[in-house]
């Protein structure tokens, strides 16, 4: 028990500095690892929207049509999960906050045009496993054993390379459609 | 520290053995850790989870029952199980009787009736 | 007899951060009952498992509170990996439970500053979420996040510490150790504050046992209890005893949690130096197919994690009982007989967390 205990605090605290930082006069110093926006490489998409369905608040909207990649910043809850769901990592987190706005807008990111790529098996090593069919996130690959047959739904290829990594035997390669 | 973390043990009895088994869970100090439901293929499934602190031993009580089987309060037993038996009425509709302070659906204030059941 | 009056106190009252209500029967200033009424931003959480598939409920099951919000991921993640039986690597283990220890030492210091604020010591809870911001300082170095950290998935976690990173957390939690010896002192030794809260709010050991309390609040009543004895992540390496008090009023709640923090800060010191290299996370194949009552041992006391999962990637099931939920029982008791002027602080003994009660 004992009267004015808290009185070398409250003289320290009397004749130290503010522990507060002058803001926004002294900028916020954010860490390497700060989760703040979502930020993309749009070269490197290719619209393959495995972001878009896995985003939990569907943030994401991916348009193959238009070939765009937008983002609802203000139902962004930074987890992270498309980052890591990202099959071509074009996709990072980076420091740097939303900024207030008067009203919620959606950030459009267009895709430049580039020549779309096709995986293509090569018949001579293809042992018809049905790896890359079962990888396949949008199921455009069937694979026939009885009939040693390969063949790919262009319609449906996103062009996400999941079926050259996952090949056992490295028989599939991305090529450029003429 | 001296890990104890025996296997939990999940015991299905029937609505009518309930209080039975809850009195000698009272009987042995044990206490409600918690107690919820869960629905699944057109059942609803009850738990009453019964916590040994000295043990860290787990016993639940499991009632699998129809959407209007009567259940029985375990407040006589438990008068802290308000609570959750409220919850499990207002979110499943599980038909409990004889709760000590039943608040009739209002816990939660939500419009729709059992909004946890699956249509 | 006296005339009894019934004052509602709450969902808007200045000592609460979040809306829960209660009507005090008075008879004079005492109060004689108190009964509850929770509700007002209950969300349904749980009832997302129909729409978000077991790896993305993670995300939903951390956002459940704030303060807690580690434990949660922490905890759900725990429950499915014991329905899959995914062992996960053990630097795995030891980073969750240095995160989760480090979550402890920031809610009990943010509830040691709201203390402070119910009695009415103004500078001492500047005090307390002073040294509280330099765990945030040190949640953001190392998750990215200062509240949510987004770490835990199922099979391990998503980030890694250096060596570099365990140093500031060591120096961090050293700097806390020396400011809160200082400021123990005032919380423990203070003839103002002991005289606001000793005696106040007496829980005894048969009550708190009859009314099925948990946490802090059961131990401060003598109560030996603390799920972090079952041995989940890298408890079971780890030296602690249970920290309980015999008094059972406010005070020897407050005592109770400064002593936590210390604990914690050595069960962070035993972790960062026990701790062994390795993967970060285990794959995981395939989609959960079982039932699992996890329960871990949150700063407010013990929570239950029970998912309920039926082979197909949507869980059947997920529930969470949290501490604040099993408390307000004993909250009613200890309401019972105190002075009008001592409800808040009541109140705020038990820690309430009411996000985390209306998942």
């Amino acid at each position: 028990m004992a009267l004015m205990n808290f009185k070398n605090t409250v003289l320290k605290n009397l004749f130290s500095k503010p522990v507060t930082r002058n803001y926004p006069a002294e900028p916020a110093v954010y860490p390497e690892r700060s989760r703040g926006h979502i930020e993309i490489t749009i070269e490197d998409c290719i619209l393959c929207g495995l972001c878009a369905m896995n985003c939990p608040s569907r943030a994401i909207k991916v348009d193959r049509a238009a070939s765009t990649w937008s983002i609802d910043r203000f139902d962004c809850i930074q987890c992270g999960y498309c980052t890591e769901k990202c099959p071509k990592k074009c996709l990072h987190i980076v420091p740097g906050y939303q900024e207030p706005m008067d009203k919620k807008a959606v950030a459009v990111y267009e895709k430049p045009v580039q020549a779309k790529k096709y995986p293509k098996a090569d018949m001579d090593t293809c042992v018809f496993c049905t790896l890359c069919a079962k990888k396949c996130p949008k199921e455009a690959i069937t694979v026939d054993r009885a009939e040693k047959k390969w063949e790919l739904n262009k319609e449906l290829c996103v062009s996400c390379g999941l079926c050259e990594s996952s090949c056992p035997k490295k028989s599939i390669t991305l090529v450029e459609e003429k | 520290m001296v890990i104890k973390n025996p296997e939990h043990v999940i015991r299905e009895i029937t609505p009518d053995r309930l209080l039975g088994e809850v009195m000698a869970f009272k009987n042995a100090k044990l206490r409600l850790s918690q107690a919820c439901c869960a629905y699944s293929e057109e059942k609803l499934h009850v738990s009453y989870s019964f916590a040994n602190d000295d043990t860290n031993e787990y016993t639940i009580l499991r009632l699998v029952i129809d959407k209007d089987t009567e259940v029985c309060s375990i407040t006589e037993f438990y008068p802290y199980a308000f609570l959750y038996e409220n919850e499990m009425k207002e979110l499943f509709g599980v038909n409990i009787q004889m709760i000590n302070l039943d608040y009739e659906n209002k816990l939660y204030r939500i419009n729709e009736e059992a909004p946890f059941i699956k249509k | 007899m006296a005339k009894q009056s019934i004052v509602p106190f709450g969902p808007q009252h200045p000592v609460l951060p979040e809306p829960i209500h209660l009507d005090l029967v008075l008879e004079d200033e005492k109060v004689v009952k108190a009964i509850p009424s929770i509700g007002f931003v209950h969300r349904g959480l749980e009832s997302l498992v129909e729409k978000k598939d077991f790896n993305e409920m993670t995300y939903v099951v951390e956002r459940t509170c704030g303060i807690c919000s580690f434990m949660h991921g922490m905890g759900y993640c725990e429950s499915i990996e014991h329905i899959m039986n995914v062992e996960i690597p053990d630097r795995a283990k030891y980073l969750r439970t240095i995160w989760a220890e480090l979550s402890r030492i920031h809610s009990h210091l943010l509830w040691l500053g709201l203390l402070a604020d119910a009695f009415g010591f103004e500078s001492l809870f500047y005090q307390c979420w002073r040294m509280r911001e330099k765990v945030l300082d040190v949640f953001e170095l190392t998750t990215g996040g200062r509240c949510i950290f987004s770490v835990n998935k199922v099979g391990g976690v998503l980030k890694d510490m250096d060596a570099e990173m365990l140093k500031v957390m060591l120096d961090v939690t050293a700097g806390i150790e020396e400011e809160l010896k200082v400021i123990k002192k005032t919380f423990l030794f203070d003839y103002t504050v002991e005289s606001r809260l000793k005696g106040v709010g007496v829980l005894t050991k048969e009550q708190a046992h009859n009314l099925g309390a948990a946490g802090p609040f059961a131990r401060a009543s003598g109560i030996k209890m603390d799920m972090r004895t079952t041995g989940y992540a890298a408890y079971k390496d780890l030296d602690m005893e249970i920290i309980t008090s015999e008094a059972g009023d406010s005070f020897a709640r407050c005592e109770v949690r400064i002593n936590e923090i210390f604990q914690a800060i050595d069960l962070i010191r035993q972790a960062i130096s026990k701790i062994p290299g390795g993967e970060l996370s285990a794959v995981v194949k395939g989609n959960p197919n079982g039932e699992y009552f996890m329960r871990v041992e949150q700063p407010r006391g013990e929570a239950i994690y029970y998912s309920k999962a039926n082979g197909s990637k949507f869980l059947e099931r997920m529930r969470i009982r949290t501490p604040t939920f099993a408390n307000i029982p004993s909250l009613l008791e200890t309401l019972k007989g105190a002075d009008f002027a001592d409800v808040p602080l009541l109140i705020v003994t038990i820690d309430p967390c009411i996000s985390c009660t209306e998942r």
